[in-house]
């Protein structure tokens, strides 16, 4: 647990010290009490708040992720397999192809993409028998559908319309300052102390249904809430800085490997979400001289191969 | 009777009548689809104009407009189509597994981002060179999800997943080489999402001898296919080598996805539903599977484009869009059945 603590900061201190300029991180810390300078401006109004959007929306994917992963009981059953980034992203882009500028507007849209897209996939797979990769079959399915009314969405756009909103689908804190980032980390925060008050129910849905259903648990109505908690996160990030593949699906396994279970699982997996999708950003900014990649790709490339090294490690283990 | 009931409760075995009746009824319908494909669109083309416009051209509009989109749009649209059903049902014999596609397992994906990385990081732009860049591209991939898939205990399910994250992985690399290049991005934006026009008749002369190779080696291998279907054991003991026969399917798929790739795009879940359909007509046997696939895949290719062509007129849907829309549910159905990986 120390580890992850430790390893927090260190993300956070290298996002504010790496950059076009180099600060050492001693000046960082210096300039963040520092009332003016130009110092000052570079860390704290133009490093500081992508830096905290990578760590509350790591966290918040995170968590995200575990949620969807103890209700499906599968370890690919994550937000961003299942679709419901895509469907944010089919929400956004309705709005921004017609026109729709405002980040209000395309926000709500995504949020309601996400949603629907829940229900969407919910509702095929309701009463087809708790096999645990049924969702993820069906969730590809769907994300295909969506993804495929994407792809058209932006072939009918405007060439200038269609390259911003393909690097917003890429998954990019490029430009992110406080304007864009304050309102979604105040409500990714809401939702996260949500959580943590409901995180008895998560225990008992891990207990099964059966079992937590003896405890005094009323199993469908804490899945529901539970649910809804765990769109509402993915879907903000999704509408603040678009669709960012695997963080949500890898970083409860990686947690997992430091804390086992219990509660502090849960505090694990949120930080380890924000060391990853800090990491990402600092490769993605960096990796290229001169081009700055937005941070989705990396988390796809990254997320993509240790997905496969898991499916393959897990199929060695039950074989 | 007795024979009636068989056939009945053994569709792998249809009788010779009714594969006689398919392939006519199969026939029938792909020179119907080809007719359609020459004749519908935007402007509606009489059939003798277009007899007229190969036989005796006069450089008339309506003329032009057969000689220069409809019949390579039409061409190609067969090509692929019989490319991705024959590749698809090959896939799914190799690996006994319902899910296989040559779209989900990523096999498109590696054509895609060789296709990328010559557009953007190479500036190819000739259309041999890029169709041996998806070549390859398609080969590494069909080798890679292979692989894993055994490395992952043969387990149908197992193999899937890995197929998806190679496909996410390729998907994210040429996501990153065409945002860091604008001009690819022009060039990519159409292709990407699976087009039919604008391709000239002159790229016949590379892809349509690959694709027939493909051809021929998938319909070579289908007798194996079947006995495969017992088990590997089982079929090594009945004389396949499982080897060779390997190298076979990937040797075809290879082809014929890779080709398609370049021509058309990546185009997704055709290489899924055709066999499924094709299943559904004739039974489990691979022999009449593998050929009735493709011609399934030709004929919805073929309409597929028609439709892209209308429904927005003036505009266009490319092809790829439009199979995703109509071929991706077959996913959610499948995952929807009591077992979905069993073929």
């Amino acid at each position: 647990m120390g580890i992850l603590v430790v390893a927090v900061l260190a993300a956070f201190l290298a996002s504010l010290s790496i950059g076009d300029r180099l600060i050492s991180p001693i000046r960082v810390v210096e300039a963040l009490f520092e009332t003016q300078g130009g110092v000052r401006m570079v860390v704290v109004d133009w490093r500081l708040p992508r830096a905290l959007a990578a760590l509350f929306f790591g966290a918040a994917l995170a968590l995200s992720g575990t949620v969807f992963q103890t209700i499906t009981r599968n370890p690919l059953g994550s937000p961003d397999v299942v679709g419901l980034t895509t469907g944010a992203y089919t929400g956004a882009l309705i709005v921004m192809t017609t026109g729709g500028s405002s980040g209000v507007a395309v926000s709500i849209a995504a949020i309601l993409g996400g949603f629907a897209t829940a229900a969407l996939v919910a509702a095929l797979v309701a009463g087809r028998g708790a096999l645990g990769y049924r969702i993820v079959i069906v969730g590809i399915g769907v994300s295909a559908v969506l993804a495929a009314v994407n792809a058209w969405m932006l072939l009918r756009a405007r060439l200038e319309v269609a390259v911003s909103a393909s690097i917003w689908g890429a998954g990019s804190l490029n430009g992110v300052g406080w304007q864009q980032a304050l309102l979604p980390i105040v409500i990714v925060s809401v939702l996260i102390v949500l959580l943590a008050l409901s995180r008895r129910g998560l225990w008992l849905i891990e207990l099964g249904d059966d079992i937590g259903t003896s405890l005094g648990g009323r199993i469908n109505l804490t899945k529901a809430g539970l649910v809804a908690i765990a769109v509402g996160l993915c879907a903000v990030v999704t509408a603040a800085i678009g669709p960012i593949a695997f963080v949500a699906l890898a970083a409860p396994h990686l947690a997992k490997l430091i804390v086992k279970n219990g509660p502090l699982h849960l505090v694990a997996t949120a930080l380890t979400g924000a060391v990853l999708l800090s990491a990402a950003d600092i490769i993605g900014q960096n990796a290229i001289p001169g081009h700055a990649l937005p941070v989705g790709v990396v988390t796809l490339v990254l997320g993509g191969v240790y997905l496969i090294f898991l499916v393959v490690r897990t199929a060695r283990q039950r074989f | 009777m007795t024979s009636l009931a068989r056939t009945r409760r053994d569709p792998s075995r249809p009788s010779a009548g009714r594969v006689a009746l398919v392939v006519v009824l199969a026939a029938v319908a792909l020179i119907v689809a080809a007719g359609i494909g020459l004749t519908v669109g935007t402007k509606l083309v009489r059939i003798d104009t277009v007899i007229d416009a190969i036989a005796r051209f006069d450089g008339s509009d309506l003329q032009l407009v057969v000689r220069e989109s409809r019949i390579p749009r039409t061409v190609f649209g067969l090509l692929v189509g019989l490319a991705l059903g024959a590749a698809g049902a090959v896939m799914q014999g190799l690996t006994r597994n319902a899910l296989a596609d040559p779209g989900i397992l990523g096999v498109n994906a590696g054509a895609s981002v060789a296709v990328a990385i010559a557009v953007a990081a190479l500036g190819i732009h000739d259309f041999p060179a890029l169709m041996a860049a998806a070549l390859a591209g398609a080969l590494v991939a069909t080798i890679g999800v292979v692989l894993l898939g055994s490395a992952g205990g043969g387990s149908p399910v197992t193999l899937v997943l890995a197929g998806v994250a190679l496909a996410a992985v390729l998907g994210g690399l040429t996501t990153a080489l065409v945002l860091l290049n604008p001009h690819a991005f022009l060039q990519m934006r159409s292709w990407e999402s699976g087009a039919l026009a604008g391709r000239d008749l002159s790229i016949l002369t590379v892809a349509g001898p690959t694709i027939a190779v493909g051809l021929v080696l998938a319909l070579a291998i289908t007798r194996s296919l079947d006995v495969l279907a017992l088990g590997d054991d089982t079929a090594a003991a009945l004389g396949v080598r499982i080897g060779p026969l390997r190298t076979g399917a990937v040797a075809s798929v290879t082809l014929l996805a890779g080709t398609a790739t370049a021509v058309a795009g990546p185009v997704a879940f055709l290489g899924l539903a055709a066999p499924h359909i094709a299943r559904g007509i004739v039974g489990s046997s691979q022999k009449a599977i593998v050929p009735l696939a493709a011609v399934i895949g030709a004929i919805v290719v073929v309409l597929g484009d028609v439709v892209g062509r209308i429904v927005i007129a003036p505009q266009e849907v490319p092809v790829g869009i439009v199979m995703a829309f109509v071929a991706a549910p077959f996913l959610i159905w499948i995952g929807r059945r009591r077992n979905p990986v069993q073929l």
